[in-house]
């Protein structure tokens, strides 16, 4: 045809790549994730699953500690190190805090792409660090890009979970969050073999070991996201369990209505549960950070091997009371479940204090018991807040409650040790090391008890405003005016008043 | 390079977890319409139709079977270290 010119092949080949792009971004809609009729509900925990047993390593990273300080010749300073772990966290805290307002728009799929991304890049980025001996890289790798990682993954499948269980949100819940737990039970052994396998050349050391490890579990770990991202689905419209029947006036505490994450930061009801988090993780904590000198200083007859044996066992009990207590408090409900961890807790934690000593067994159940509440706070929150403030961003009030968590991360350690270390000071030995933060701890585990007794429906002003108008607005955030009582407008959705079941 | 822009109707409002995204009914009560009662034909079919979502399905099964063996590896080896606690 006169006047038409051949088609430039690199612009052929830069559009096709823009397609290619398009499509694979795309595939990361919300929208393509809507599942079609008659999918099955117990697919998707897998996908959250693998999400969380992947960042569920970072409970590990301890095992890469010595590798890390004989790589970077920092001798008896293990401080440097151990502020990779410190970034991570923070950094969890961070963005699953400001990020769930865009994992809630953007849909689970695209935030655990983006978290398997984070997560796997973080590795590589801090085996390069590794390898050119630049201790900054490990920071801004498996630190910030990984901790990144680690908050968008942790509450990418909760409220994907909570829709399709709706019947069921604290065992749907806790199976996705004891993958956190169960994560470092696997990450573990795992670590140690390919740092033992990657040192095995007579020419190479455990600290050469520590890239080509870190590099390995990127892969793994992208591909194993990959996977959950590629499989999650949300359910669709109108959606429903077979045969389930939807809460009503029933003298329940769950509620009906929806509550966005900016009012539900303006109700008691979130810094109640916020204190509640913060206590019984901060006392949890409080265990685990010195379980191994715990249990040799109350019994110094114990072992090392004896001690790692017991972290082992709490590692477990924090794993499994994810899921057990989790589930329970679909059949209990949430506020009973935090009054047993709270209150069975404190009183656990008391007789640790009085008759600790007493015999190892009882000492073990003890504590057994305290870290599987612990475990179980973790889970049952989601829950908890969708009973509250409604599944609509449900996650992202997740993400901004997890802010106890890090603020916990803080004060539990900072407690215990100090108040070790000062009594260390004092000529003070054995179970006496901890009599005073694990008092202290009761008192803690007290405040969080009454703080869940005061939890209460949350007022109908906070309530999302719908108008029933097919086509119209299906949905108006209600900015409510604390300083002026709060507008009152709407309010035809209802929480079911009552205290708790 | 542009990014597909998914039409608004979808989600009327513009608002996360509106209402095709909710396991509960328009109303919030979760209405008890049947199992994959979507009305918006269009929204339902690039959810996975066909064989990308019969590969997702063998994929979350392949998951359960990872994930599954996983944990087992895991708690086996941490149950491997407790014995040590009653042993040593």
């Amino acid at each position: 045809m006169p006047g038409t010119r051949p088609a430039d092949p690199s612009t052929t080949r830069e559009r096709t790549g823009d397609s290619f792009m398009s499509s694979a971004l795309a595939f990361l809609d919300r929208d393509r994730t809507i599942a079609s009729p008659g999918y099955s509900r117990w697919l998707i925990p897998p996908a959250a699953l693998a999400v969380h047993l992947s960042i569920g390593q970072v409970y590990a990273f301890s095992v890469f500690k010595l590798p890390l300080v004989e790589r970077f010749g920092l001798g008896d300073n293990q401080t440097p190190i151990a502020v990779i772990f410190s970034v991570a966290i923070v950094m969890l805290g961070l963005s699953a805090a400001f990020g769930g307002p865009w994992m809630e728009r953007n849909g689970p799929r695209k935030a655990m792409a983006l978290s398997g991304a984070c997560w796997a890049v973080g590795f590589v980025v801090a085996a390069l660090g590794v390898s050119a001996g630049q201790l900054w890289l490990v920071y801004l790798g498996y630190g910030v890009i990984g901790g990144i990682g680690l908050g968008i993954g942790y509450i990418s499948p909760v409220s994907t979970l909570i829709k399709w269980f709706p019947d069921r949100p604290g065992l749907a819940t806790g199976l996705a969050i004891m993958g956190f737990g169960g994560g470092a039970l696997i990450a573990s052994p795992l670590s140690n073999a390919l740092l033992n396998g990657f040192a095995a050349n007579p020419d190479t050391t455990t600290s050469d070991a520590v890239a080509p490890a870190f590099l390995t579990l990127g892969i793994v770990y992208a591909v194993l996201m990959g996977l959950g991202a590629f499989v999650v689905r949300v359910p669709a419209e109108g959606w429903t369990p077979k045969g389930w029947t939807p809460p009503s006036d029933n003298g329940t505490m769950q509620t009906t209505a929806d509550v966005s994450v900016k009012n539900a930061m303006r109700t008691p009801q979130f810094w109640l549960l916020w204190t509640v988090l913060f206590c019984n993780v901060t006392a949890g904590i409080g265990i685990l950070e010195q379980a191994s000198p715990m249990v040799r200083d109350f019994f110094p007859n114990v072992t090392v091997a004896a001690a790692a044996g017991f972290v082992g066992l709490l590692s477990l009990c924090n794993m499994g009371g994810r899921f057990i207590w989790s589930s329970t408090s679909d059949v209990i409900g949430r506020k009973w479940t935090y009054t047993m961890y709270l209150g069975l807790g404190a009183a656990a934690y008391l007789l640790v204090v009085l008759s600790g000593t007493s015999s190892i067994i009882f000492f073990v159940a003890l504590t057994g018991l305290i870290i599987s509440f612990y475990g179980g706070g973790f889970a049952t929150i989601p829950a908890y807040l969708k009973d509250l403030f409604g599944g609509y961003q449900v996650g992202a009030i997740h993400g901004r409650l997890l802010t106890a968590w890090s603020a916990a991360g803080i004060a539990g350690p900072l407690i215990v040790n100090a108040i070790a270390d000062n009594r260390r000071e004092a000529g003070v030995e054995g179970a006496e090391l901890y009599t005073l933060s694990l008092s202290i701890m009761v008192g803690i585990l007290v405040i969080g008890f009454i703080a869940n007794a005061l939890v209460r429906p949350v007022d109908e002003k906070y309530h999302e405003k719908k108008d029933g108008a097919a086509g119209g607005k299906g949905r108006q955030e209600r900015q409510v005016r604390t300083t002026s009582g709060g507008s009152r407008t709407g309010g035809s959705r209802r929480t079911t008043a009552g205290g708790s079941r | 390079m542009s990014t597909r822009r998914k039409p608004q109707s979808r989600n009327p409002a513009g608002r996360p977890g509106g209402a095709a995204q909710r396991g509960t009914g328009a109303d919030g009560r979760g209405s008890a319409s049947p199992a994959g009662s979507a009305t918006d034909e269009e929204s339902r079919e690039p959810g996975g139709t066909g064989a990308a979502d019969g590969a997702s399905k063998v994929a979350a099964v392949g998951l359960w079977a990872v994930v599954g063996g996983g944990l087992v590896y895991g708690v086996w080896q941490t149950l491997v270290k407790v014995v040590a606690l009653f042993t040593g």
